[in-house]
């Protein structure tokens, strides 16, 4: 195991979320939920790994909500988390607790998440199977730090999907910085 | 938010290496070199014993003689003249050994628990030599060669706050006396140069039995170099709200400072002439700054002594020096870079002002989506706070030039033209461009309809929603301007961090890229630890040049 610092996996994760089929603006608020996940102790990094392509493949754009159920049809659930975050948040605005049936979501195990969301809304967040409900709570919001607890090997294996995210190196990419190019325009070192 | 005003920004009371020195003069602050086993090339181990408020860190340097595959400044692969490590309490064992193993690979490599930096220098080509040479003969180094290059080794980065694995800096603890932000990351750089003395006086007495050490106004003026480059607007695109907080305190600050009426015989008025007179002489004596640079040393000089006349004219007109009138006078008749240095003198006057703002520097980074919110409400926002964005024409060719992205060598940030790079390489977000496209789908829209309901349509514009949410409380958060135009120039940005937010001097300008300056030029020593400083020892004059 590996002592896992809450920005080198912020940094990790972000890459590999981008390099998802959906929208790059959709990436921060899920990178929000994998390392909320992972902080109580749910096996979100360990689901990045195994569950990638279902992850990867999910269509934010699918989701459906109606009549008290949000329909995910089969979307990851920390895909579908900042959406079950958004609703409930904009019904607690109406009413005093609100709920939602999660179905068709691929890892439900892993909605327990939005606990960690609660209390920058002033409200408290749970999960009773498929059903996530909201109450309002004064709970003082806090920023989310501390680090993480990794096997290595998972962590190896999430750096190398991250690094696929990175420009692989060429002559051309090396002159697009540096302080000091040669004739070739190759980077020329640097006297110090 | 204007770049280019941003990039001229100078060192001031709230850069971080002025309020590091200032920190470690205001506690009882002790360092002592406990190891220093090198041989005659250099290479080796030092370690130094750092103590505060019973606490201790250690500094641990492993040295290297160059290599010649080492010398860029850039994030490349190659070992290090100088690999160093910061820890909380005595360096174990292990950690030294993580150290020889790890900092080789750079960004590959993790750092063992309990560091809280990992920095590497290199030293300079071009005077290092000079300076063990001048000991060696029994003599102190030549002054104009050090005016030219007042640094004898260059930081190549240093690293904290979770990166390899460094502690994280929310993690400290409340009342630590690194807790300030980049205080641990100072407290490196300061260490390296002490690092860098040490290890010239060593190899010249290695080479010498008539050594001499370096004298201490020498030591004083010699700094740590740095070069930045192109990562710092990624960083200040990522941490709006950091950058935000540092300008906001900057500016309670400076309107402080600009409503004090100090009369004739005021201890403030004496200091702030003092300053100016150091300033005009520092950078009458610079030799580092190109004279074809964007702002010659010169042309500063010129502006800042016209401004002293005018403190004179003031103090004979009105009997007192009206801060507020003086810097007027600035901003209508100088330079900007003239300007930014007299706003940094008259915030010197505040120091406990200062040191109240910087315990409400540390501010909850993390953005998110208010979904109650309605479009008309989000719309207004928009309006308020991005009207720069909606004016910019973003439909020619010269509008989307760059690409700006991180290369999968050690992660280094880099920027070209989109028709040397593929644009879907493209790593950094484009603001004005997601501002515009949400304006236009909110237009689209109902305006009573809220962001949750809007966003399951729209979930690509998610980040610039819980943006636009998420800073809508603060003065200053983005640059305006558009980075991905052929004319953005990129090094005000740099700037912006490495002298004003970092403290640097004397930056010089590569490319409209990168630049390279050096830090604790001219501050005081380890030695000078519990010796009042240098009140201005942040414009520090040439060194008498010994015979």
């Amino acid at each position: 195991m590996i002592a896992l610092t809450r920005r080198e996996a912020r940094v990790t994760v972000a890459r590999i979320l981008r390099q998802a089929a959906w929208p790059t603006g959709h990436e921060p608020a899920v990178t929000a939920a994998v390392l909320a996940a992972e902080g109580l102790g749910l096996p979100a990094l360990v689901s990045l790994d195994h569950d990638w392509p279902a992850i990867a493949a999910s269509d934010p754009r699918r989701l459906q909500a109606a009549d008290g159920a949000v329909d995910c049809g089969g979307m990851h659930a920390l895909v579908a988390l900042p959406f079950i975050v958004d609703l409930l948040v904009e019904r607690l605005a109406r009413d005093d607790r609100a709920s939602v049936r999660v179905i068709g979501a691929a890892r439900p195990d892993l909605l327990a998440a939005i606990q960690a969301f609660g209390p920058r809304h002033g409200a408290a967040f749970s999960v009773d199977g498929t059903a996530v409900s909201a109450v309002r709570a004064d709970a003082p919001a806090r920023a989310l730090h501390g680090d993480f607890a990794v096997d290595a090997a998972l962590w190896q294996r999430l750096c190398t999907r991250a690094e696929a995210y990175l420009v692989p190196e060429s002559e051309i990419s090396r002159r697009h910085a540096g302080s000091s190019l040669s004739a070739d325009g190759s980077d020329a070192g640097d006297a110090g | 938010m204007v770049p280019a005003h941003l990039g001229a920004i100078q060192p001031g009371p709230l850069s971080c290496t002025r309020y590091f020195i200032a920190a470690l003069f205001a506690r009882p602050w002790s360092i002592e070199r406990r190891v220093f086993d090198l041989d005659a090339v250099g290479a080796g181990i030092a370690r130094y014993d750092i103590r505060v408020d019973g606490r201790l860190f250690e500094f641990v340097a492993l040295a290297n003689p160059p290599v010649p595959e080492g010398r860029s400044g850039r994030v490349l692969n190659g070992d290090r003249d100088m690999n160093a490590g910061l820890h909380e309490g005595r360096a174990t064992d292990e950690q030294i050994a993580v150290m020889r193993r790890e900092m080789p690979l750079i960004y590959r490599g993790r750092c063992a628990p309990g560091t809280l930096i990992w920095c590497r220098a290199n030293r300079s080509t071009r005077i290092f030599d000079h300076v063990v040479d001048s000991l060696a003969s029994g003599r102190q180094p030549d002054a104009d060669r050090l005016a030219r290059i007042p640094y004898v080794m260059r930081n190549v980065g240093i690293e904290g706050n979770g990166i390899y694995g460094t502690r994280s800096f929310l993690d400290y603890g409340d009342g630590h006396p690194l807790g300030a932000p980049y205080a641990a990351q100072m407290l490196a750089a300061f260490m390296m140069r002490e690092f860098a003395i040490d290890l010239v006086e060593h190899l010249a007495r290695a080479r010498s039995p008539a050594a001499v050490p370096l004298a201490p106004d020498f030591r004083r003026f010699i700094g740590i170099g740095n070069g930045s480059a192109i990562g710092l607007v990624f960083f200040i695109q990522n941490r709006p709200r950091f950058v935000g907080r540092w300008l906001d305190l900057r500016e309670r600050l400076l309107a402080a400072a600009r409503g004090l009426d100090l009369g004739p015989d005021a201890p403030e008025t004496a200091r702030f002439i003092a300053l100016l007179d150091r300033a005009i002489a520092y950078r009458r004596q610079d030799r580092v700054t190109p004279a074809d640079a964007r702002v010659p040393s010169a042309a500063v000089a010129d502006d800042l002594a016209a401004l002293r006349a005018h403190v004179d004219l003031l103090l004979r007109m009105s009997g007192s020096l009206d801060l507020g009138r003086l810097l007027d006078f600035a901003r209508a008749k100088l330079g900007r870079t003239a300007l930014e240095t007299a706003n940094s003198i008259a915030m010197e006057m505040l120091p406990q002002l200062r040191d109240r703002l910087l315990d409400e520097f540390i501010v909850d980074e993390d953005l998110y989506v208010r979904p109650a919110m309605t479009l008309a409400e989000l719309r207004g926002l928009i309006d308020d706070q991005y009207r720069w964005a909606l004016d910019l024409d973003l439909s020619t060719p010269d509008s989307r030039h760059y690409v700006w992205y991180q290369s999968i060598s050690n992660d280094e940030p880099r920027r070209g033209p989109r028709d040397e790079i593929d644009p879907a390489c493209n790593m950094l977000w484009d603001i004005p461009g997601e501002v515009q496209r949400l304006a236009a789908d909110i237009d689209r829209a109902d305006p009573a309809a809220t962001v949750a309901a809007f966003l399951r349509r729209h979930p690509d514009h998610r980040y610039m929603i819980e943006r636009i949410q998420g800073l809508a409380d603060m003065r200053f958060h983005t640059p305006q301007a558009n980075p991905f135009a052929r004319d953005f120039v990129a090094v005000d940005l740099v700037r912006l961090i490495m002298v004003g937010y970092y403290g640097l001097e004397k930056p010089i300008d590569f490319f409209d890229r990168n630049s390279r300056g050096v830090m604790f030029h001219g501050a005081p020593t380890r030695a000078d630890l519990g010796t009042p400083p240098d009140p201005a020892w942040f414009y520090p004059l040439l060194p008498e040049q010994r015979p």
